[in-house]
């Protein structure tokens, strides 16, 4: 029993545990169990002499093979948070309960007010009853893309691919490129809004956006983007990230290799 | 709950950048463990890009409330180093530490007589049993305190402070002889 407390003193004592008001008696204890002065002193040398063990400096090789296993595994979760895989896709391409529910109501509303403009469906009153429907899921889409839920901000944005194409979605979507918490649903903004870069303003909010992002996923996907597009532009703001010391080696040189293609 | 186990929980919930932050505060730390461990740095650089992987791998399931994120962290290390263990004894055999090119001080005499005690103190290591030198290095270098050591072994914190103290003694008797033997 002492034997052990000894080893538990000893051990508390090498590290500081002791309290400094405890260490006189401690060290009073630990002469009766046979460690003496010079055996304690012997101790504390060796601890001392155990923390000055050099250790080499990692290689560059690490950080760059950590930073492009966590970019690998940033496109993976992006890929499995894609909302409807392909064989589920369904109405307005949504999927679950609650999307149903509101489909249903879609096409109630929509029946009660096709009701209302009986008897003979005009070709102007069908326009306005579609352009009531298009404003419905527009507001749907920007309330989604209001949630707390990434999921439900992710389903939102494909959600925009079937809703009707106006400047509210467009600045919607550039909203939550610019500044939503989490990158891969800032990604998918950038492929919604890429998609669609024929339409007014989005060649612009695309270019301004690269200087809102810090990670690196979307500095990269947004030099593709670039690349893609021919838009010379975009050299310079990506020639500012590269002028920062704190971005990382491989980040670096893919977009010195985007700017070099640019020019 | 600590800036870490925050950050840990935002990589669970999905923000995969803030992994970035961790491995800048802990990529030295554990690649100092792994070379303590086994003297050889391509074999240490190996296994804390295992242990990086294995969080990524297994981040759903950090809880903050079940301990601190170091001791979550060193736990994979500690797991980590036994499968590396039983596929690469003997574990000390990659490299002369003693020819590694580490900082100097300005002094060139006390340099060499510092030098002289570590690579001592690092052969003396090596004489120690697997165990008794994982608990030792957690102890002197990782900031953990014994019960977090408790954790990562999976034992009791008693049998920890025992380890170390049994460590002490045969590090003391190698470290002697090499020092008489020198």
């Amino acid at each position: 029993m002492s034997d052990k407390k000894k080893e538990r003193l000893l051990a508390e004592l090498m590290r500081g545990d002791v309290l400094p008001e405890k260490e006189a008696r401690v060290k009073a204890f630990l002469r009766k169990k046979g460690v003496d002065a010079a055996r304690l002193a012997e101790y504390e040398d060796l601890w001392k002499t155990l923390g000055e063990v050099d250790v080499p400096e990692p290689s560059e090789a690490m950080h760059i093979r950590f930073r492009e296993t966590l970019e690998e595994a940033k496109k993976q979760t992006w890929r499995a948070e894609s909302p409807v895989p392909a064989g589920k896709k369904t109405f307005f391409g949504l999927a679950g309960a609650p999307q149903w529910a509101f489909a249903a109501s879609l096409v109630v509303l929509g029946w009660f007010i096709g009701f209302q403009l009986t008897p003979r469906p005009e070709r102007g009153q069908i326009q306005d009853l579609n352009a009531r429907v298009n404003d419905l899921k527009t507001a749907v889409l920007l309330t989604k893309l209001e949630s707390v839920s990434a999921p439900e901000r992710m389903k939102a944005i494909q959600y925009a691919e079937d809703a009707a194409w106006d400047d509210p979605v467009r600045d919607a979507l550039v909203q939550t490129l610019n500044h939503d918490s989490n990158p891969n649903v800032r990604l998918a903004a950038m492929d919604a809004l890429a998609r669609r870069v024929d339409r007014p303003g989005v060649r612009d909010a695309l270019l301004g956006s690269i200087e809102h992002q810090d990670s690196p996923l979307l500095q990269l996907a947004l030099a593709d983007v670039m690349v893609a597009l021919d838009e010379k532009r975009a050299a310079e703001p990506f020639r500012k990230i590269i002028a920062d010391p704190e971005v990382y080696f491989s980040i670096r040189r893919k977009l010195e290799e985007a700017v070099a293609k640019l020019l | 709950m600590s800036p870490d186990d925050a950050l840990m929980t935002e990589v669970r919930n999905g923000d995969l950048d803030k992994l970035a932050a961790l491995y800048e505060k802990y990529h030295r730390p554990l690649f100092a463990y792994f070379f303590k461990m086994t003297s050889n740095a391509p074999a240490s650089e190996d296994l804390v890009h295992v242990v990086f992987c294995k969080v990524l791998k297994y981040r759903e399931h950090f809880r903050a409330g079940d301990g601190t994120f170091a001791v979550w962290l060193f736990r994979i290390a500690h797991n980590a180093g036994i499968d590396h263990f039983h596929k690469e004894k003997p574990f000390h055999n990659a490299e002369n530490v003693e020819d590694l090119d580490l900082e100097s001080d300005a002094d060139p005499v006390g340099d060499l007589e510092r030098k002289e005690k570590a690579a001592r103190m690092r052969r003396a290591l090596n004489g120690l049993t697997d165990v008794q030198r994982e608990t030792l290095i957690l102890s002197r270098y990782q900031g953990l305190t014994y019960e977090e050591i408790a954790k990562v072994m999976k034992c009791r914190e008693g049998t920890i402070k025992a380890r170390v103290f049994r460590a002490m003694e045969t590090l003391r008797g190698l470290y002697g002889a090499l020092e008489k033997s020198s």
